[in-house]
């Protein structure tokens, strides 16, 4: 075994766990399950309403990271 | 002027670039240490490393794959996107803690956390051997890519062999020169040319709803299949796909090197959180490229999936001077994100032999300039075997991206456990890893990539960590007997 002992800085916790359960409720809503058949296939800019859904879902990811990022990701090394 | 003729001399030229990166960077060196060498003495601004980390993230599969996929099984393949994004998430399951210790500890490769983390050379041993075998895998993909993507779009004047050989070549040379310095400039350079290309290309063709409308009416009339809402079965793949490459793709020991290599956790935060918006810019475009390429594959399934952006290009390039000039650029960027992905292969690569391997056994007490040179002869010796292997390509470039995923996933909780629980221990992981790879091998070579809908290496992933958190309780409570 090679001599070791983490320093407590290795398990520093950053994001608190609530950003983890909003983030799979936000993949969950980028996978089309939630829409009724119907509703699904209209066409909303020229693509299928399930699809743009998915699109929507993952913006929104893209924007709550950024601003978890800023929140809660201190600078300090 | 042909236009073959033209894109040759735009190659040749932008060849000729990568090289001059390479001499600048060689002579802007401060030392021989494998700091220097591997990570850039570990002084990547944000600029770089938000461009480096797209370029080596935004590869051949990518590229080439998400708009062949759209073609040949429809829109439920906006999974890539789904997948691409979910990499930058699992990112912040781990790299702030990595980052700071990474900087007080000078870590050079994946093995320096484990070794510190775990404090077991043995776990260390199997891990590089998997980041290797991983590593290899990839590095033959994107050769393989090289010599497609030449013949392609050189309607077969370049034959595949010169694409491979020449492009390896070229690579090599500029990395050799200047390690990570050559590599995450020439990624810039990469970056830029793949970004400016993707939105060049998407200018000329971008499509208006009402081709949209009547790509997709007509898609609800003849194949329902490739625009209907996935089917259940679907959308456990997609979960499944999302999850698995999502994990994996954030543990690339590339993009590893490049958290140690960040000069600030400012520069960090500030390029991941722009990397995170990257494939709304990339893959959707890419995405949106391959549904209206559709049209032109319909009834003609005989169309490799590995040249369907090629064709395109050369259809779309025959409409002006402008589109041609457009393409000429998405092409170069597509050369770009399979050479900026095979540098930073071969980088991680060399720097993992050189300092894990060689450092610890035959070049054990060695000087690390001879660390960093062997490292540059591992290199050139792999990159000539690699040529070889890809110069007889006999699977698909999604086949190889599968293989080893489900592999590369198994080392994902050295970093994800390992920052989030001081529970599992050395002995645990060895446990784990080992049974969830030979899980993921076994049903790979018996032909099962996905079992009950569900990849093979998602369950042995899960396997993994179930056994790192068991074994890792049963050696603590043997230990504390003992005592």
């Amino acid at each position: 075994m090679i001599p070791h002992n983490p320093e407590e800085s290795s398990f520093k916790k950053v994001f608190p766990s609530w950003v983890w359960i909003l983030y799979l409720i936000l993949f969950a809503f980028s996978i089309p399950w939630y829409l009724p058949e119907t509703l699904s296939m209209n066409l909303v800019l020229g693509l299928p309403l399930w699809l743009v859904c998915s699109v929507i879902s993952v913006v929104l990811i893209a924007i709550f990271t950024q601003w978890i990022i800023t929140k809660y990701w201190t600078d300090s090394e | 002027m042909s236009n073959n003729s033209i894109l040759l001399i735009c190659l040749s030229g932008y060849l000729l670039l990568l090289i001059i990166l390479g001499l600048i960077a060689n002579k802007k060196r401060e030392s021989n240490s494998l700091k220097d060498f591997y990570l850039a003495g570990g002084g990547l601004g944000t600029f770089v490393l938000l461009l480096t980390l797209y370029a080596t993230q935004y590869s051949a599969n990518t590229m080439l794959v998400t708009p062949a996929e759209v073609v040949s099984k429809g829109m439920g393949m906006i999974l890539v996107l789904g997948y691409m994004t979910a990499i930058v998430v699992f990112y912040l399951t781990f790299a702030p803690q990595l980052f700071t210790i990474s900087k007080s500890q000078n870590f050079i490769t994946p093995g320096d956390w484990f070794d510190y983390r775990f404090g077991s050379k043995a776990l260390t041993l199997i891990a590089n051997g998997i980041l290797v075998i991983v590593s290899v895998n990839f590095l033959l993909s994107q050769l393989m890519a090289m010599g497609h993507i030449t013949t392609g779009l050189t309607g077969g004047e370049v034959p595949y062999w010169a694409g491979v050989v020449f492009l390896a070549f070229v690579v090599i040379i500029y990395e050799s020169l200047g390690g990570m310095r050559a590599v995450a400039w020439t990624d810039v350079l990469q970056g830029i040319m793949i970004f400016v290309g993707l939105i060049g290309i998407f200018f000329v063709v971008v499509p208006g709803t009402d081709e949209l409308t009547e790509i997709s009416t007509w898609l609800i009339a003849n194949e329902p299949e490739k625009i209907g809402v996935p089917t259940t079965d679907f959308q456990i793949y997609w979960i499944s796909t999302v999850l698995m490459i999502g994990v994996a793709g954030a543990v690339y020991p590339q993009v590893i090197q490049r958290i140690y290599a960040a000069k600030s956790a400012k520069s960090l935060k500030r390029s991941l959180g722009a990397m995170v918006f990257v494939p709304l810019l990339t893959v959707l475009i890419l995405f949106l490229l391959g549904v209206i390429s559709i049209p032109y594959f319909a009834g003609n399934p005989a169309v490799s999936n590995d040249t369907v952006l090629p064709e395109m290009l050369r259809i779309w390039g025959e409409r002006s001077s402008f589109a041609f000039a457009m393409t000429v650029l998405v092409i170069l960027g597509l050369l770009a994100a399979i050479m900026s992905t095979a540098d930073s292969v071969l980088l991680s690569l060399s720097s993992i032999v050189a300092k894990d391997i060689f450092g610890k056994s035959i070049l054990k007490n060695a000087p690390e300039e001879k660390l960093t040179k062997s490292g540059k002869i591992f290199s050139w010796v792999a990159m000539f075997v690699m040529v070889l292997i890809a110069l007889q390509p006999k699977i698909t470039l999604w086949g190889l991206i599968e293989l080893k995923m489900q592999i590369l996933i198994q080392i994902a909780p050295l970093f994800l456990l390992g920052v989030h629980s001081r529970r599992v221990n050395g002995q645990g992981m060895i446990w784990g890893i080992s049974v969830g790879t030979l899980f993921s091998l076994v049903a790979f070579f018996m032909g099962k990539n996905t079992l009950f809908g569900i990849h093979s290496g998602l369950i042995a992933f899960g396997i993994n960590c179930f056994l790192c958190f068991l074994m890792s309780s049963f050696y603590s409570k043997r230990a504390s007997k003992s005592i």
